[in-house]
């Protein structure tokens, strides 16, 4: 009788697992795609029609990044100009929009940040 | 008597169904690991971030504006590009274009369903990879039959001029990092343990190139304080403040007739016990691009006082009373104006955030705005 249980409980694990496998599946893939970033801010700029700073990150973890006020997290020591250290959490693509009256364009773009820290930047 | 005969799920029913499942996820996974191969690395995701004279990569038909050309890096060995949704109404001329630095290159993009010079459904191609920084483009022409009208190479659902359709690509920054690391290799410093010490208190840093032998001298505002230090991991260097007066002083690294680039600012502390700054409030609470603000709190030196902000150090700030520091704000190099994705002028409070960092330590932080 405790063999049928333990079984029971077995399978009723690889279930949950199953499940949990299965159910990974279904979210977009393109929505957990996750990109780190960590190295120093080199060079920021503003996009006029998004709102967001781009920023070009140097190595180890290198890109360019977008940090928006609206939507970044942004920890201690708060500053993301160049010379500061970043580190920090971005997903998903985002162009920058530049006013080129009448219209936006695009000005490249980069990963949107979702948090960063930084370091103080310099001396 | 008539026996009944109850259809109840028996054990061995539900032990068959779970063992089915369990092996039907396994298969999935493993089809699903063998089948995405790399990291999404495609670009343009938006109708309007394709240039005039390309085609959009999105299907514009669908209610969802998917994409219909995308592409996965794996690092920069090699790059996956997928064309079309797998509808069977969707035709890909078998025929594209890639470009990589310049220079345009015809591509053959395969499938498990061609007729003539057309691929139905979804077309494939595996290509050489880009190297971080790079940025790959590539070409397809997808036709789609909407309510019996074939609409070809679409920019938006009228479809009135077929064109290329453009789909671009570089490394995620996470592959990019793992190609152009330091290393051990650039003498760099990245940012200290702590910001303020006293004489005799150890400070680590953490960067990269620095030698694992005991040859790495300390720089304080370009005076060599401190030799022989050693890491042991390349990236991490234990320094000592050195018996100076109290003040911020820029300290770098050197090794033999390298020193590192930047330097950063550690503070070395009265050791009065006088209490951190403290921010209480900021006024105005918002205001313009250039305009004077004042920082209201306790703790603030007669001079040297930091303003460490979201963009940038405002240095060396005096503080007559102790509990005001006034300063000019604007660190950006143009006039910021902000405006909606329809060019329209839209007012936006930019938030700045402010702490405060002198020889008694650093501050809490607080917000104003600056109305752009």
């Amino acid at each position: 009788m405790k063999k049928i249980t333990a079984l029971r409980h077995l399978l009723i694990t690889a279930l949950f697992v199953s499940c949990v496998v299965l159910g990974s599946f279904v979210v977009p893939k393109t929505t957990l795609a996750l990109f780190l970033e960590g190295g120093r801010s080199q060079e920021a700029s503003f996009c006029s029609c998004s709102v967001c700073f781009k920023i070009e990150v140097g190595s180890p973890k290198s890109g360019t990044f977008m940090y928006c006020p609206w939507f970044t997290r942004l920890y201690a020591h708060y500053n993301i100009f160049p010379n500061a250290w970043q580190l920090g959490k971005a997903y998903t693509y985002m162009t920058c929009l530049q006013i080129s009256y009448p219209y936006c364009r695009t000005d490249g773009g980069g990963y949107l940040l979702t948090m960063t820290g930084t370091s103080h930047g310099g001396f | 008597m008539t026996p009944t005969i109850k259809k109840t799920l028996q054990p061995k029913h539900f032990y068959s169904l779970v063992i089915f499942v369990f092996l039907f996820s396994a298969v999935s996974f493993l089809v699903n690991v063998v089948a995405s191969v790399g990291t999404p690395c495609h670009t343009v995701t938006t109708p309007d971030a394709t240039p005039s004279t390309f085609g959009s990569p999105l299907n514009f038909f669908s209610g969802a504006n998917e994409l219909l050309i995308s592409v996965n890096c794996d690092g920069s060995n090699a790059t996956h590009i997928e064309v079309g949704s797998g509808a069977p109404t969707q035709y890909i001329y078998m025929y594209g274009y890639r470009k990589v630095n310049g220079k345009w290159t015809r591509t053959t993009f395969t499938g498990s369903t061609v007729t003539g010079v057309w691929i139905i459904g979804k077309g494939g191609v595996t290509i050489e990879g880009v190297q971080s920084g790079e940025t790959g483009q590539v070409l397809a022409y997808i036709c789609q039959n909407i309510q019996n009208t074939w609409k070809c190479g679409c920019s938006d659902t009228a479809c009135l001029t077929p064109k290329w359709q453009l789909q671009e690509y570089q490394l995620p920054a996470s592959s990019a990092g793992s190609t152009n690391s330091n290393g051990d290799g650039i003498l760099d410093v990245h940012y200290p343990s702590k910001y303020l010490g006293l004489p005799g208190d150890t400070v680590t840093l953490v960067g990269s190139g620095f030698e694992k032998g005991p040859v790495s001298k300390i720089l304080w505002n370009g005076e060599v304080q401190e030799t022989g230090v050693s890491s042991e991991t390349g990236t991490a260097l234990t320094i000592t403040i050195p018996n100076l007066p109290p003040g911020k002083y820029e300290v770098k690294v050197k090794e033999g007739n390298v020193v590192s680039e930047y330097g950063m600012g550690i503070w070395i502390g009265t050791g009065d016990n006088s209490p951190a700054p403290t921010i209480t409030s900021i006024s105005p609470e918002s205001g313009l691009q250039g305009g004077t603000f004042t920082v209201h709190g306790t703790g603030f030196t007669k001079e040297n006082n930091d303003a460490i902000t979201t963009y940038g150090i405002v240095r060396g700030l005096p503080s007559e009373d102790g509990k005001s520091i006034t300063f000019t704000y604007d660190p950006f190099d143009e006039k910021l104006v902000s405006y909606n994705e329809n060019a329209e002028r839209t007012e936006y409070a930019l938030p700045v955030n402010v702490t405060i960092m002198n020889t008694s330590g650093q501050s809490n932080m607080k917000i104003f705005n600056l109305n752009i």
